[in-house]
């Protein structure tokens, strides 16, 4: 991202880099509740959940110092979040993908036509992506839901490019068939 | 190649953000924030367990094993060209060891600071049991707790290098990512 980008929290994070109390609650309070949903929306688990939260920020007000900038505050503690989140997959060894053997060639063609006309509904939505297997609901909600692209998501969860994209195309045609 | 789905998510991500927030979980953050980082802690307590060790077992030697052995004797003549060799040794490593750390230390000085005091506490430690070890006259149990000594100090400038490593291997990963952004 652009290195001059300017951070709406930056004074926030600022009194944070002296260890202000009372500005990390502000940010806490900021970016909580966007950052609990990240986390349950990859580990399923709202224990777990709560427990990744915390860790994440005393990680990130603890580190603070490491924060350099280049990024919003937000993308930058979502990167802790994300990563804390994987890894707590990774101990639980849930993180599987379902690897078809030749699936990466596969183009897995939209059917446009017929899913136009379907209304769609967040909690109905929300519901089917949470259904999905592990390796579908993370490469979905990473793409769709927090905003990283494939090469970003390859890195994230140690695989290629060609799979994310892979993995992305069939979990949402997967989506899709849920929601009909 | 947008279709209704994507589109469809994209523009309600915030309502995607349903779950509220467990309500005690700030009370827990700032409580560990207020608390010392838990890799310091483990490394605290590394150097007070391995501190204590020596120092009971310096006061254990001296008053047991040495009053057996004062008879006087031509051990030190014989024992001393190997115990110069194991301090030559042990001090070649604490050499190497400093050497590794040289940057990190200037880095990290308030962690490396509190090695450095538990260190020349080993190391004033090993003066003593060095006098003890000639007024014994070679006593082995006094030598076999000067070699613990070395060994200790060997310890804990690899657990000072281990300790700092992580930290900045921790947060050059940190950046990185952050820098992926």
């Amino acid at each position: 991202m652009a290195a001059n980008y300017i951070d709406i929290n930056k004074a926030l994070v600022d009194r944070c880099r002296n260890g202000d109390h009372r500005a990390q609650y502000e940010l806490y309070h900021l970016y909580a509740k966007q950052m609990y949903n990240v986390c349950v929306r990859i580990v399923n688990n709202g224990a777990d959940a709560e427990d990744i939260l915390q860790e994440s920020f005393v990680e990130a007000f603890r580190s603070i110092n490491e924060f350099r900038g280049d990024s919003s505050f937000g993308a930058w503690l979502k990167k802790i979040v994300v990563n804390r989140s994987i890894n707590n997959l990774q101990k639980r060894k849930l993180l599987l993908f379902e690897h078809i053997p030749g699936a990466d060639s596969l183009v897995y063609e939209d059917t446009i036509s017929s899913s136009d006309e379907i209304q769609y509904e967040v909690a109905k939505v929300l519901n089917a992506l949470m259904q999905l297997p592990v390796g579908y609901r993370l490469v979905l909600s990473l793409y769709l839901l927090e905003g990283y692209d494939h090469a970003e998501i390859a890195q994230i969860l140690n695989i290629t490019e060609s799979t994310s994209k892979s993995q992305y195309n069939r979990a949402k045609a997967k989506l899709r068939e849920q929601l009909k | 190649m947008k279709d209704k789905l994507e589109e469809f998510i994209q523009q309600h991500k915030d309502d995607f953000d349903h779950h509220e927030l467990p309500a005690q979980s700030w009370a827990s953050v700032d409580k560990q924030l207020r608390a010392k980082p838990n890799s310091q802690r483990k490394a605290y307590y590394a150097i007070a367990a391995s501190l204590l060790f020596l120092v009971g077992s310096f006061v254990w030697f001296t008053r047991h094993d040495v009053q057996r052995t004062t008879q006087p004797g031509n051990a030190e003549v014989t024992i001393a060209p190997e115990m110069q060799e194991a301090e030559a040794y042990y001090t070649s490593i604490v050499e190497t060891k400093r050497a590794e750390l040289g940057q990190l230390t200037r880095d990290y000085p308030q962690i490396s600071k509190d090695f450095d005091v538990e260190i020349d506490t080993l190391h004033a430690l090993y003066g003593q049991l060095k006098m003890e070890y000639k007024r014994s006259d070679g006593n082995d149990a006094v030598l076999q707790a000067m070699i613990a000594n070395l060994q200790t100090q060997v310890q804990l400038l690899s657990k000072e290098l281990q300790v700092l490593q992580d930290i900045t291997q921790r947060q050059n990963k940190k950046s990185n990512n952050s820098r992926v952004m």
